[in-house]
């Protein structure tokens, strides 16, 4: 079910009236509802995939239980590892078999030995990486004693499935999550507002944003042939709105539902366009993947201990990972690694935590400095998205060797209706506009308005509304879906 | 709790009728500041899809107006026809009448996404509720984004004070510059599938009819046209086509450029002529009307014959 479709307008407000007029008395029974409302939103589009989510929960569960009673360290090890390989190897034949067969294969034959296996075809379960990191980030701290393995299996299940983030995050960590599941949830009629509102505002960065950069980013990256430098640029910059639109928006959408039900998840997002360097935007794009790769995986490798070259491989590996894990292609890990080189002077330099406030903070705009700074790093990430876009690496290549070539300085020009074009750079820019105005906040709408008089405060929300109207275009799945 | 959902309810309800408000207004504003007045020279106008478009060039043609524009299909002529005829002092209509207007393609023409999203909008302010709840019920998710590109796009006019007029983005002669023949022609040759008899599309059929019977009543006149088509054109539906012609239009005349013998650089694909076959063409048939064609009976056999006399004339003139 996609957040922006008939279909969830229907199932929201269902399952908001049984969650707080029938069940409201009893969290057993709160908690059993988030979990039958969470495997419809899930089978909704492929139930036989419930499966795979039940049994990982069960897994977990029961390895969660055991961890709490074994002592002996070489068997917490094992029981660690059974949920490792488990949901690893869920995620490895679902996501990336096909992709090391034919790897295997081609570096075989480059050798001169043909190998004769065949890809399977194979259905990418959607939100199988978010779920299995979520599951796993909890076997992890149970092992690590950090947390207290719950007794209470339908919290725990609830905790796995949780509708509102369960396909494409935020990744929750079992601490801040979990714990939620076992308090009854009373209703607070500001948190449910609040709610509404980061909903809105996902669905603008989803509907009007995304869903129409992409008309224009598609046609641009699919013709890139027959496309001047300029337009390439054109189509790059508007790529990088259309992931953060869609990425941050279901984001949104995510948060404020799960606020309409009395729950708090982290901030996923927070403006990373307006980083002043790589590191700031690392800290800022999708928080909850960069936190978990680095508690669970740069952090055990030794992190910034040790020398020069540990930080150096561990920045390489936590980046080329995290590539990786969007998806089976050369591209994305290529994608890591360029992020990772982008990183390497600020570590080697050791300034990779200078910029940890937020930009021109108290300010309406920011310095020189800052602009510039603001300018190279959103520059470096367009450039990068180019592979994160691209259909393979040679298209990649062939779309960054038009761009810096000599038809860069021609007039940017491509199929789409210039009128249409406009209309999607005119929001664009206002939709910075608002994320700047926004910056301090958890997310751009949050405060903008409370000031104001009540109903011209409502007149913003009308307007957000009749932008969401007058771009609603034919309903387009979230890029994170297939990751 | 209570508060939250009336409070919720209420919002949604006086945003939903805010949006309703909205969209009357600027489809309002559209319907009383557009200009669909023609010059008084043109008595005549062409509709029709990208065939004529491209074949009709109306510098070369005296008092004609081609209107015919790519990807139309007769649901979104009739509503131009609707438009421009009682604005117009105009005598008659020619009307595309070919291969693939009947085809069943022509339905996803009508409430298809694409289509419907770049043809709704310039004609959704002037258009009868029948007409809207006919691309409702047939396609109601597109039909509801349609609704919402035509009052962005014609917010867009307003703000711009661009408002709808005949001229330039309303149809009109398109000249076509490609020649594509040697390579459509190598394509029918490595093509081995043979073609399959085609069903028709009886809602565009429908609304040629209605178009027809618009133009009856403020006495318009009405001619059916087909424009060259290359000889490889397909054309699997020929015989629907003329058994149609005689079942459902026996009283209107139609005029079949099918065959124009035009050379292969002439055309821009099988369906198109390019610049140069309409320049040709334009001018034989500027002759045509000129020597009388409309007001004379047995208008085929006049085409005909003065088809034949323009092949001779370029047989003996190679």
């Amino acid at each position: 079910m996609l957040f922006n479709s008939i279909d969830f307008a229907v199932f929201l407000p269902i399952v908001f009236v049984l969650y707080w007029f029938v069940a409201n008395k009893n969290l057993k029974l709160q908690n059993y509802l988030i979990v039958l409302a969470s495997y419809t939103f899930y089978g909704w589009w492929d139930w036989r995939f419930l499966s795979l989510i039940l049994f990982s929960t069960i897994i977990d569960y029961y390895v969660g239980r055991r961890l709490l009673v074994e002592g002996n360290v070489l068997k917490r090890k094992v029981l660690l590892w059974i949920s490792i390989l488990v949901n690893l190897g869920f995620l490895g034949f679902f996501k990336y078999y096909n992709f090391f067969l034919d790897n295997f294969v081609s570096a075989f034959s480059f050798f001169g030995t043909e190998l004769n296996a065949n890809s399977l075809n194979i259905i990418l379960p959607v939100g199988i990486s978010f779920y299995t990191f979520q599951t796993l980030s909890y076997t992890i701290d149970v092992y690590r004693r950090k947390l207290e393995p719950t007794k209470d299996f339908i919290a725990f299940t609830a905790f796995v499935s949780f509708f509102p983030q369960l396909v494409a995050g935020p990744i929750e960590r079992a601490s801040n999550l979990l714990p939620q599941f076992y308090k009854k949830r009373t209703f607070e009629y500001t948190k449910a507002v609040d709610g509404l509102r980061q909903i809105l505002w996902g669905l603008f960065k989803k509907i009007v944003i995304a869903d129409n950069s992409a008309q224009l980013a598609n046609e641009i990256f699919n013709n890139s042939d027959s496309y001047s430098g300029s337009t390439l640029v054109l189509g790059a910059i508007f790529f990088t709105f259309q992931i953060y639109g869609d990425f941050s928006g279901y984001s949104d959408i995510a948060i404020g539902t799960s606020r309409l039900f009395g729950f708090n998840l982290k901030q996923n997002f927070a403006f990373p366009y307006f980083s002043r360097d790589i590191a700031e935007f690392w800290r800022r794009w999708h928080i909850s993947l960069s936190t978990w790769f680095r508690d669970y995986l740069y952090i055990p490798l030794g992190g910034s201990r040790g020398g020069t070259w540990m930080k150096v491989r561990n920045t390489f590996i936590i980046f080329i990972v995290s590539g990786f894990w969007h998806g089976a292609n050369w591209t994305f890990i290529i994608w890591g690694a360029l992020n990772a080189l982008y990183f390497l002077p600020l570590l080697l330099l050791n300034k990779n935590r200078t910029n940890k406030d937020t930009v021109a903070e108290g300010k309406y705009l920011p310095s020189f400095k800052e602009l510039f700074q603001i300018g190279i790093t959103f520059s470096l990430t367009v450039l990068a998205w180019v592979f994160f876009r691209a259909e393979n690496i040679g298209h990649a290549i062939s779309y960054l060797s038009t761009i810096f070539s000599s038809s860069i300085f021609d007039f940017p020009k491509f199929k789409t209706s210039r009128l249409f074009t406009l209309q999607v750079i005119i929001m664009i820019i206002l939709f910075i506009i608002i994320e700047w105005k926004g910056r301090t906040s958890e997310y751009a709408l949050e405060k903008i308005g409370f000031r104001w008089n009540k109903y011209l405060r409502l007149s913003l929300y009308f307007s957000i509304v009749l932008l969401i109207f007058m771009f609603l275009g034919k309903e387009q799945q979230f890029i994170y879906f297939q990751f | 709790m209570k508060t939250f959902i009336n409070k919720t309810v209420l919002i949604l309800l006086t945003f939903s009728i805010g949006i309703i408000a909205f969209v009357l207004l600027i489809h309002y504003t559209i319907k009383r500041t557009s200009d669909f007045n023609l010059s008084e020279e043109y008595k005549y106008l062409i509709f029709g899809h990208s065939h004529p478009e491209c074949a009709f060039d109306d510098d070369l043609l005296e008092n004609f107006k081609n209107l015919s524009l790519s990807g139309e299909s007769y649901f979104f002529t009739y509503q131009k026809v609707k438009e421009i005829i009682p604005n117009n002092n105009i005598q008659a209509v020619f009307i595309e009448y070919s291969n693939s207007l009947i085809d069943k393609k022509m339905d996803e023409w009508i409430w298809g996404h694409e289509k419907m999203n770049a043809y709704f909008p310039w004609h959704s302010p002037f258009m009868k509720k029948d007409d809207m709840l006919f691309l409702y019920e047939k396609n109601s998710q597109d039909f509801l984004n349609a609704i919402s590109t035509s009052t962005r796009n014609n917010l867009s006019r307003v703000l711009s004070f661009d408002f709808i007029t005949i001229e330039p983005k309303y149809g009109g002669y398109k000249k076509l510059i490609r020649n594509n023949i040697e390579e459509e022609i190598q394509k029918l040759n490595t093509n081995t599938n043979t073609p399959k008899a085609r069903e028709l599309s009886i809602e565009n059929l429908n609304y040629l009819e209605k178009i027809i019977n618009y133009c009856n009543i403020n006495n318009v006149k009405v001619f059916l046209i087909r424009s060259p088509q290359h000889k490889y054109f397909p054309r699997e539906n020929e015989k629907a086509l003329l058994s149609l012609k005689k079942q459902k239009f026996e009283n209107l005349d139609f005029l079949d450029f099918d065959k124009f013998p035009l050379k292969d650089n002439q055309f821009g694909d099988f369906g198109h002529i390019n610049y140069q076959g309409a320049e040709v063409f334009s001018l034989w048939f500027n002759e045509l009307i000129q020597n009388g064609l409309l007001s004379i009976n047995k208008k085929t056999e006049f085409i005909n014959k003065e088809i034949e006399k323009f092949r001779t004339y370029n047989i003996v003139n190679e």
